[in-house]
């Protein structure tokens, strides 16, 4: 692991550093990227670490909408009491990433460039569609996460565009999310994971959403499932066919670590487990 | 702004004022142990599974395999060197050592540098929650239920203190 270095102190001179060295690569918490780099699984002559741009780290809320600067921290989501009250659902999964230390250190923002498929920022970004603002040297975008992820670990991110701050939506009062997935121990990346987000008026589903992770290259919504339980009442039942439903149209990609039929059981569980949740938080 | 092959950082260590010019590939735990000998920075797994190398920076642990030590400019560093003393051992130390949560010790510094951040923030914990915190290390000889108990016996003579 061998490369060159700069520390540029405002986005627009990390902006210009990309447009000048394309193979570069952005340094943030690094969480992921430096098993990358000493593994040799990915190799850069250039790396520009953008911690020293102090200004991009906050939590704000502003116009229903919870803005997050590119170098927050893990952690610092984790502990915002904005995020806690506004969006739990955020707090909970980012606190189920990794360990203390990678908390720590790690950056949501990063996480979601990352684009791993296994990770819980995407999944959550996706189904609450958050907004991605990034900026290049000349212009600044705005990505919906629900087409930002192309494959895994891709994007639609050019190489000279930084991610400088991602929203995620204030929840309605009759908003009920939940997020569950299951690996196979506490550090390791999650095997199948799902996010569920539920609204209900007068005991009847007006509106669901149903993201499944990390069984296939990024994470997926499932629409048609979804909009089956529009105009239905939350039970037992109801929930379980969802369930069944997910896990017969899901591919999983069949790996070590599970076999497909072995995927989508577990897909199956932690759908019913999430939707069981968000129901009962809409309560 | 130039990209550059050799930094010259400044750090703190262990209360101690350190400059020094190294590579800028050059990881936070290559740079303590090779340069500042601070051996008790232990490199386990070399992939941020084991939590060996754990050592703290402005207050919060991090895994120093998975740092650039040029990342580490202008800011604290504690090592395991700076908790206690070789004649006095700070309660978590002692306590370590009182309820044998320790075998082969090879984990411990990283153990005992990851409790301090945990009792900083907060002292009453349940045996799941302190499990939980500590999952970012790995012991091979103990268990771990005497981990809990160290660190739960650390809690209790801290807040006593």
């Amino acid at each position: 692991m061998e490369f060159e270095y700069a520390r540029p102190t405002s986005v627009q001179q990390a902006c210009d550093m990309l447009e000048e060295q394309k193979e570069a690569t952005l340094l943030a918490g690094g969480q992921s990227l430096l098993p990358l780099l000493r593994q040799k699984a990915v190799s850069y002559d250039y790396v520009i670490d953008i911690t020293q741009l102090s200004e991009r780290k906050y939590i704000r809320l502003e116009d229903d909408q919870i803005r997050i600067g590119c170098l927050t921290r893990h952690v610092e989501v984790v502990e915002s009491e904005t995020v806690q009250k506004h969006c739990p659902v955020l707090a909970e999964a980012v606190g189920q990433i990794g360990d203390l230390q990678v908390r720590n250190r790690g950056t949501i923002c990063g996480s979601l460039a990352h684009a791993d498929p296994s990770g819980d920022p995407p999944l959550i970004a996706v189904l609450l569609d958050a907004e991605i603002h990034t900026r290049s040297s000349d212009e600044t975008t705005t990505y919906s996460a629900r087409s930002f992820y192309s494959d895994a670990y891709s994007t639609e991110l050019d190489r000279n565009e930084i991610i400088t701050e991602t929203r995620f939506p204030v929840l309605d009062s009759d908003q009920g999310v939940a997020y569950n997935k299951w690996h196979p121990s506490e550090v390791a990346y999650a095997v199948a994971s799902a996010g569920v987000s539920v609204e209900i008026k007068e005991s009847y589903i007006t509106d669901a959403t149903i993201v499944t992770g990390a069984i296939e290259p990024t994470p997926k919504l499932r629409p048609s499932v979804a909009n089956q339980l529009i105009g239905v009442q939350p039970t037992e039942q109801t929930l379980n066919q969802a369930a069944i439903a997910v896990a017969e149209y899901c591919e999983p990609v069949e790996d070590f670590e599970g076999s497909k039929l072995f995927k989508k059981e577990m897909i199956k569980t932690l759908v019913k487990k999430s939707l069981t949740e968000a129901v009962e938080k809409v309560k | 702004m130039e990209f550059k092959e050799m930094l010259t950082i400044n750090v703190e260590i262990n209360g101690d004022s350190v400059a020094d010019t190294i590579p800028s590939s050059m990881l936070l735990s290559t740079f303590l142990r090779e340069n500042q000998n601070l051996t008790g920075v232990h490199r386990g797994c070399e992939s941020v599974k084991c939590g060996a190398c754990t050592v703290e920076i402005d207050g919060v642990v991090v895994k120093s395999c998975n740092v650039l030590a040029v990342q580490a400019d202008n800011k604290a560093i504690t090592t395991i060197e700076g908790v206690g003393s070789r004649t006095e051992l700070h309660p978590i130390q002692e306590s370590f050592w009182k309820n044998n949560g320790m075998q082969c010790g090879f984990c411990t510094p990283g153990f005992v540098m990851t409790t301090r951040q945990l009792l900083n923030e907060n002292a009453d914990m349940t045996q799941e929650e302190i499990a939980k915190e500590i999952s970012g290390h790995i012991c091979r000889c103990t268990g771990y239920t005497k981990i809990i108990e160290s660190i739960e016996d650390a809690a209790a003579t801290m807040e006593d203190k």
